[in-house]
């Protein structure tokens, strides 16, 4: 064979990755149901802020473009604190992980397999992500290119139908900002910037992988930016079609509205639209962060053959995702209260701030010394 | 008896010979020369060669003085041939000269071939003997003259079986090597196509070639074709299957990842788009390599047709492909899972017509499966007159039988059919054999989980379909990774003109393909009054 | 190798052992095509009348598969919710009952009343429920009745009521269809109470289930769809009917086609006009605090009948039938809106509107909606277009 050694994904490959991974589980719930029908102001908000944060990251990038999160994180704060944050940063991802798998276990559960154990619904999820993370990045992101194409066809099919039934009332939008810009900021910084936007930390982990190193900026915003458009989109419809009190009651609104379609007294109960959304952008969430604390822990702990990690770390999620929490108003709540605040701003925005002042000052020394 | 002191009595007789014992001895190299004595080299043969009485030896004398012999493999060799411009010719020679200018002149005048030359020792000479040429061995020599007198049996060109087409060239590659290559020169008179033969399989050494144009090809790819194929080391290559599954990829998987046809013309168009066509003697397939996965749902008669036309046919084979693939699966899923997906009136409707059917839906389509996939496979197999039967008995008992004793419900009926024939829509029978595979694993995914587990099935089968490589070419390619310039002969065929580059991961460098606007357009100065 | 052989064969093990934990083969379920919620003799419970369809009764295709039998079935259960009545009828019954096909769930005008909202949490809530499913009142019958009535045409008497009302929305807009979703919406909003059709027997309720009866030309007994229910705090009030219905349509902008008609020189309901589109823009306005609204409806249509001698060629005279029209349209409309505000009861959805416009205000008004709704001060105006004049131009008369 005559490919290279080190596995590298294309801008065009990077661009389809960050879009399915912030679309991945965002689309599907029911994001900054506090800020009501406001919450597409909140989303487009919390995507400002993602601009800024990808910045971070990208500054990070371009400090040190041939290593990873881990692997900086070494350089800049020694090797003893870089190791903890290092560590710190496998159990993140392995968690955020496993909370994916359960958020979209729980919705298979609560939509149609009323029955069947979540472990079982979990674990054949799983089987497919590890055979995917056992691939490489390269496959997953390959894979990547062909499903976004058929997310995308199935999106505008899908919104094409909710307009042609008819379903969708602008006036629930209004009124505009009813709760107030306090309100609504409160709603981003708690919720909607750290998720999904703040997630994109997972791609300080694959960024030395892009092949045109000064795509990276471009690319990046970009993406963060035609998800955002395309999440805000999504849940001003989701509000439109539902109102607000309905879509802040509904624990999947996208479900609910596609639901609702009825077209030509045939095409109805295309519940499987959905099923067929959430199961790629799962996919795509879980095998991210998944492939991200597969590398990370072949770096920390020296790991020459890294797919062989991918077997026992895949495990680890599963019964991670299964023991996370008892019941789903727990999941839910541990999602909305405890994990934003303590995890996702530590981990996504503080730490990275903190590394990239490292980073300055370190290659500011080297450059006057 | 008899033969047996005939046997004898030779071996007696080599064992006179110097260096005969050495010889014999199995496994010996055999890149020895040959003898003195013309008529120990003709003994020698037969001996070796077990007795065979297709290999015909035969004495003569070159103008009427000079000891010769030939031997030749009847119906390998043109036996017309070899009396006219062998025998008789050698018998016509008047002036021959003596010393040893005696050979250069038998070979150059005594012997009226076309391709002549000399072998001097087994080595070469078995193999030039066993493919029908003639070999000539002149009193005196320790070499011989090889003269090409190869005229076997073979099948006339005839039309395709497997890849039919309305529009199209009819006529089909055949089980002879030089045929083979001859239909693709045919086509392609570019200096720059080039053929490189060897001979593969220890015992049967059979011919292969590896045909690419020279410049258009990507270099490595042909390198690649080229060491995969020198690594073979087997005893027979019979089929160009044998060499597909030597030189693929990946052996576990279930997709095609070198295409084989035996449409002459879907080679050419191969080797234009710069793969490498590998063409085996003995069968009418010929592999082209790097083979992609969309490559196999497009039918020759694409690029026949107007685009517009062919696109609208092109995306219905893919429609087919899918609807053969998840159709039943599809089926166990509504109606065991997801039975509010049913419209009301046709949810009825089933639920009526599976009344009285003593199996669960998944038992129903996997009894019809089967006994269609077996019903399909005794067709196949069966001599033409008796297929006919089977499918009349397939029908009867599929068809009219089974529903009215209840055994299945119409609706499954009508499932397996529109699976049936949309398998049968799929151009390339490698893929077509492939999504019969897959479908039952779909089958009983959608058992177990219903669109959970189809979707996860189809998922799989996308990352699985993705990691596959055709000689270093992604196989999915041109859509991941995704080129744009070379979507334009992926599901929309775009018009003849517009495919101005070759497939950028098969041709490398040489990627321009035609001249600057080849669009047609009414020529300005034509005649208007009409 | 081994390995991975070993691994496909766990893999294949947690597959099939999995499988069957969803399973429902279409023959164990009973598709439960209409729900009656009526109130029972016991005051804290329900009495739940389930349609279930019998597949094999229902005549298919030209080989007649199934064929003869009445093609419905109803149980009754008495119990204190949905689930307990489904656990009682599964006792008597051999299969699941199955409501994702559930085309209407009718009630009581008892239950809706008092408790239709406990009912409604359960079928919003269950996903196996399609929120789509139409919601009807049944008007002086029990809905025991209604659900149980056998009907010519469509073999489902579920059918053939949802199909009525949806002929009704769209060529009379008398009454209109309203779904689970659209009833909680408007039992949880505070600008808005639910409008729902009623519908009613004609004839002797109590011989609707006899196969017989449907083999009359003139059916002695059958269903018809008539009314709306209002809502007062979520539960239910009164009865508008006939062109007042038609009036709260005009208003909820539920129109599709209709036909209106006016007198002309002094011959009552001479000009008849099919309405082909129509639209209704609400807006709302705020005097000094005091919320007041404007109700615009415009229509196109064409003349459809003509009882008396007009000249159709005349513009003039087809801007005068416009005009008179139009002031007939405006009559009904407002005598609806009046008979909503005398509730007083939000079925418009006023409130809503003024949450959307005037959010800061609505903070305010909302704790006294009601009182506030039934002062609003509404005007409408109504802009009928005449198109066409059918296919002939003067009437023959």
């Amino acid at each position: 064979m005559y490919e290279v050694n080190k596995v590298k994904i294309s801008p065009t490959q990077l661009f389809v990755l960050i879009v399915l991974f912030e679309m991945g589980s965002s689309i599907v719930v029911s994001l900054g149901a506090e800020a009501k029908q406001d919450a597409w102001i909140a989303i487009l908000f919390g995507m400002a802020g993602g601009f800024g944060l990808y910045l971070v990251y990208h500054r990070l990038y371009m400090y040190y473009p041939d290593l990873t999160l881990t692997g900086y994180s070494k350089k800049i704060a020694g090797k003893l604190v870089g190791n903890i944050i290092s560590f710190l940063y496998i159990i993140y991802f392995i968690y955020i992980a496993a909370r994916v798998l359960r958020d979209f276990g729980e919705l298979l559960v609560m939509t149609s397999y009323t029955f069947t154990p979540l472990l079982i619904i979990n674990a054949l999820m799983m089987l497919v992500i590890i055979y995917a993370v056992y691939k490489g990045i390269e496959v997953v992101a390959r894979t990547g290119e062909l499903l976004f194409l058929v997310v995308y066809i199935v999106a505008i099919s899908g919104f094409i139908l909710i307009i042609a039934s008819g379903l969708i009332d602008l006036s629930n939008l209004k009124p505009f900002m009813e709760t107030g810009f306090v309100a609504v900021i409160k709603v981003t910084l708690t919720q909607t910037l750290t998720f999904p936007f703040g997630e994109m930390v997972v791609f300080a982990m694959l960024l030395p992988t892009l092949n045109k190193p000064k795509y990276a900026k471009k690319v990046g915003l970009m993406a963060i930016l035609l998800s955002g458009i395309n999440i805000a989109i999504t849940m001003a419809i989701n509000v439109a079609v539902l109102g607000p009190d309905l879509y802040s009651r509904a624990p999947f609104p996208l479900l609910t509205t596609i639901s609702k379609i009825e077209f030509a007294e045939f095409i109805e109960r295309l519940d499987v639209f959905f099923l067929l959304y959430a199961v790629i952008g799962g996919f795509f969430k879980i095998g991210i962060f998944f492939y991200a604390a597969v590398i990370g822990t072949a770096e920390v702990f020296n790991f020459k053959e890294t797919e062989k990690l991918c077997f026992p770390i895949g495990i680890i999620i599963l019964f991670v995702s299964i023991s996370i929490a008892a019941s789903y108003p727990e999941h839910i709540i541990e999602g909305l209260d405890i994990v934003p605040i303590y995890l996702h701003w530590p981990m996504q925005i503080i730490i990275p701030i903190l590394l990239l002042i490292g980073a300055y000052l370190r290659n500011r020394n080297k450059t006057s010394a | 008896m008899l033969n047996w002191f005939k046997k004898e009595k030779r071996k007696t007789k080599f064992d006179k010979n110097d260096n005969f014992r050495q010889r014999l001895d199995p496994g010996d190299p055999k890149n020895l020369p040959l003898f003195n004595k013309a008529q120990d080299n003709t003994d020698y043969i037969k001996h070796e060669l077990g007795n065979s009485n297709d290999i015909v030896v035969r004495q003569l004398l070159i103008a009427n003085k000079i000891k010769a012999a030939i031997a030749y493999t009847d119906g390998l060799a043109d036996s017309k041939v070899i009396s006219q411009f062998i025998v008789e010719s050698a018998h016509e020679q008047t002036d021959m000269p003596v010393g040893k200018e005696i050979f250069q002149v038998a070979k150059e005048r005594a012997v009226a071939l076309g391709d002549v030359s000399e072998v001097t020792n087994w080595d070469q000479l078995f193999p030039s003997l066993l493919s029908g040429e003639t070999i000539i061995f002149i009193d005196g020599f320790q070499k011989a003259i090889k003269g090409d007198t190869r005229g076997e049996e073979k099948r006339a060109i005839s039309e395709p079986t497997t890849q039919l087409s309305i529009r199209g060239p009819k006529d089909a590659f055949t089980e002879s090597f030089r045929t083979n290559t001859s239909l693709i020169r045919r086509r392609i008179k570019s200096p720059n196509l080039w053929l490189e033969s060897m001979k593969i399989g220890k015992v049967t050494q059979t011919d292969v070639g590896i045909m690419y144009i020279k410049g258009i090809a990507n270099e490595k790819i042909v390198e690649e074709v080229r060491t995969r194929l020198k690594r073979i080391n087997m005893d027979s290559i019979l089929e160009s299957g044998y060499i597909e599954q030597l030189i693929e990829d990946q052996t576990f998987t279930v997709f095609p990842t070198v295409y084989h046809t035996e449409r002459p013309d879907i080679i050419c168009s191969h080797l234009l788009e710069g793969r490498v066509a590998i063409i085996i003697d003995g069968t009418p397939f010929v592999l082209s390599a790097p083979a992609v996965f969309i490559q196999f749902f497009h039918a020759v008669e694409d690029y026949y047709d107007r685009f517009d036309i062919a696109t609208a046919i092109r995306l219905l084979r893919i429609l087919a492909f899918f609807i053969s693939l998840v159709a039943p699966a599809i089926y166990i899923a509504l109606t065991t899972f997801h039975q509010e997906m049913i419209p009301t009136t046709m949810a009825i409707a089933i639920a009526a017509q599976r009344e009285g059917v003593p199996f669960p839906a998944f038992i129903e389509a996997l009894i019809m499966e089967i006994t269609f996939e077996i019903l399909r496979e005794a067709g196949l197999r069966l001599p033409r007159a008796v297929g006919q039967a089977v499918s009349i008995v397939g029908a009867l008992v599929i068809g009219q039988a089974a529903v009215q004793a209840g055994l299945v419900s119409p609706v499954m009926v009508i499932v397996v059919s529109i699976t049936a024939i949309a398998n049968f829509a799929t151009p390339t029978f490698a893929i077509a054999i492939t999504t019969r595979v897959m479908r039952f694993g779909l089958m009983v995914l959608a058992a177990s989980f219903g669109f959970y587990g189809i979707l996860l099935g189809l998922i799989f089968m996308i990352v699985h379909l993705c990691s596959l490589r055709s000689f270093g070419v992604p196989y999915m390619a041109p859509l991941a990774p995704f080129i744009v310039d070379n979507q334009k002969d992926v599901f929309i065929r775009f018009p003849l003109w517009s495919f101005k580059t070759r497939p950028r991961l098969i041709a490398d460098e040489n990627i321009k393909r035609m001249g600057e606007n080849q669009q047609p357009r009414p020529s300005k100065g034509g005649n208007k009054d009409g | 190798m081994v390995r991975k052989l070993l691994l496909v064969i766990i893999c294949g093990n947690i597959l099939f052992l999995g499988g069957c934990w969803d399973k429902t083969e279409l023959t164990e379920l009973a598709f439960v095509m209409a729900i009656g919620v009526d109130k029972a003799e016991d005051d804290d419970k329900f009495e739940f009348t389930y349609q279930v369809v019998i597949p094999n009764n229902i005549p298919l295709g030209q080989s007649g598969i199934g064929g003869e039998g009445v093609p419905i079935v109803t149980f009754t259960a008495i119990s204190e919710s949905l689930i307990e009545g489904t656990r009682q009828v599964s006792e008597t019954f051999s299969r699941e009952l199955y409501y994702a096909h559930t085309a209407v769930a009718v009630f009581g005008e008892e239950v809706a009343k008092s408790r239709m909202n406990e009912v409604l949490d359960l079928m919003e809530r269950e996903p196996e429920f399609r929120t789509t499913t139409a919601v009807l009142i049944a008007k002086n019958v029990k809905a025991k009745d209604i659900v149980s009535i056998l009907t010519p045409l469509e073999k489902i008497p579920a059918e053939k009521i949802s199909k009525a009302i949806k002929v009704s929305e769209g060529r009379w807009g008398e009454s209109f269809e309203v779904d689970i979703d659209e009833v909680v919406r408007a039992l949880v909003s505070e600008g808005r109470e639910p409008a729902i059709s009623g519908i009613t027997i004609e004839g002797d309720a109590s011989s609707g289930g006899k196969k017989e009866d449907l083999e009359k030309v003139e059916l002695p007994v059958y269903l018809k769809v008539n009314g709306l229910a209002i809502f007062k705090d979520g539960k239910f009030n009164s009865w508008i009917e006939g062109k007042k219905a038609r009036g709260v349509s005009w208003v909820l902008d539920k129109v599709k086609s209709t036909v209106v008609n006016t007198e002309w020189e002094g011959k009552e309901k001479a000009v008849n006009l099919k309405v082909i589109r129509s639209n209704t823009k609400i807006t709302s306005n705020l005097n000094n605090g005091v919320p007041s609204f404007h109700v615009s409806i415009s229509m196109e249509g064409t003349i459809s009948e003509v009882k008396a001698a007009v000249d159709l060629s005349d513009p003039i005279v087809l801007m005068e039938i416009e005009k008179a029209l139009e002031s007939e349209i405006k009559q009904e409309t407002l005598d609806a809106i009046q008979t909503a505000q005398a509730v007083p009861s939000d079925v418009f959805g006023f409130g809503e509107q003024i949450h959307k416009s005037y959010p800061k205000k609505w903070k305010e008004l909302k704790g006294s909606w009601e009182e506030e709704f039934s002062k609003a001060k509404v005007t409408v105006s109504v802009d009928v277009f005449i198109r066409r004049t059918g296919s002939r131009t003067k009437s023959f008369l």
